[in-house]
């Protein structure tokens, strides 16, 4: 079995970024149709935004969540709107829905923040590709996950386009693992040594490569 | 009265939450998996909770009936979308030598249920090893919503006698 605990950057030349995620084009198709969906987002409101909510500690856990819930989808219809189409849009809902059901949520964890969330969701539109798996972690992060036969690829989202994360994939019948901790812009370079940036995002490594 | 330590060869269940499980990615409600976030301690936590499979009389699916009744029987929270996890202990233990663990085993049984393991000298917190163990030697996974409704505290003595291989502590 190969160990690397961790990945080290190349520096051969200097690492651009790219256009992220306040800069990212534009779609030219239909995005007067999102900006209208957004709009009729804004003008109906989820439950938690018509009332004003508690936001202490006196809220039930269901509260808690069903306001996570809102704000999660407020956020993307705010920030994502121009980048998601309606079918990425309620695919993203669908899997909050199942996530942070109050019938299924482990009542040790920290409900999800909106910093996670923020996170996810800027990670998530600037690698494009293929669309995680979600998790969460029992500290409040959002976990997206990539999964191809036994090939996996898990990233924690933290606070401020922080992410922590882990790769274990086979090549040529030999387990290779990978993880360490980075930011949203580096992350297909960071990867790049690895297989799945290419097969799942390869925006994100043209953009690296660029 | 010593903790006994099991042997490599038996088997250990860990309860996972619906959000610690892998999803499909174009499907989430269907599970692929277990992601390596379920074996992490919680804050305060000293020791990861198992229960003991070969504490069980019976085949190894009514060993799995039974642990997961006498789970749903003690203070656990176990919700409807819940899954468990099984690993070989030989194997987890493996795993983690091989990343410079030395765990320990130990059925250490609590009021609640008394096929309590405690998998002693656990990291808090190591995504590697986590995520391996979830990726093979911790990775047979049974879903709640699959396992006959019903709950059974565990009983007080063990179908399982030391004195066919176990060690003590």
């Amino acid at each position: 079995m190969t160990m690397l605990k961790t990945t080290a950057p190349r520096r051969g030349r200097s690492y651009d970024p790219g256009p992220f995620i306040g800069a990212l084009p534009l779609p030219t198709d239909h995005w007067v149709e999102r900006r209208r969906t957004a709009t009729r987002a804004l003008i109906n409101p989820a439950p938690s935004a018509l009332h004003p909510v508690q936001r202490g500690g006196s809220l039930s856990l269901t509260e808690r969540l069903f306001n996570a819930l809102a704000d999660f989808k407020m956020k993307t219809a705010t920030l994502a709107a121009a980048h998601f189409d309606l079918e990425d849009r309620a695919r993203l809902f669908k899997q909050l829905d199942s996530l942070l059901d109050a019938e299924s949520w482990d009542s040790g964890d920290v409900v999800t923040t909106e910093a996670s969330f923020t996170t996810l969701l800027r990670m998530v539109l600037f690698l494009r590709g293929r669309r995680p798996a979600l998790g969460v972690t029992g500290s409040g992060n959002f976990i997206a996950t990539w999964t191809e036969n036994d090939d996996r690829l898990t990233i924690e989202c933290k606070r401020e386009d922080r992410l922590r994360w882990v790769l274990v994939q086979n090549l040529d019948g030999q387990r290779e693992t990978a993880a360490g901790e980075t930011t949203i812009p580096r992350l297909p370079e960071v990867l790049s040594p690895y297989d799945p940036p290419r097969r799942w995002f390869p925006y994100a490594v043209d953009q690296a490569s660029a | 009265m010593p903790s006994i330590k099991l042997p490599p060869n038996h088997h250990i269940v860990r309860n996972v939450p619906w959000g610690k499980l892998r999803k499909d990615e174009n499907d989430p409600e269907k599970v692929i998996g277990v992601l390596g976030e379920a074996f992490k301690l919680r804050p305060g936590e000293e020791a990861l909770s198992t229960t003991w499979l070969e504490y069980f009389a019976g085949i190894r699916q009514e060993q799995i009936i039974s642990a997961i009744h006498a789970m749903r029987a003690s203070k656990l929270e176990i919700k409807t979308k819940s899954g468990f996890a099984m690993g070989n202990v030989g194997n987890i233990a493996g795993v983690a030598s091989a990343n410079t663990y030395s765990i320990r085993v130990l059925h250490e049984p609590e009021d609640d249920n008394k096929a309590h393991v405690a998998v002693r000298r656990w990291p808090p917190d190591d995504m590697v090893l986590f995520e391996l163990l979830a990726a093979e030697a911790w990775s047979d996974l049974v879903l709640n919503k699959d396992i006959p409704l019903g709950a059974k505290p565990a009983p007080d003595q063990s179908a399982w006698k030391p004195s066919a291989g176990g060690t003590s502590n």
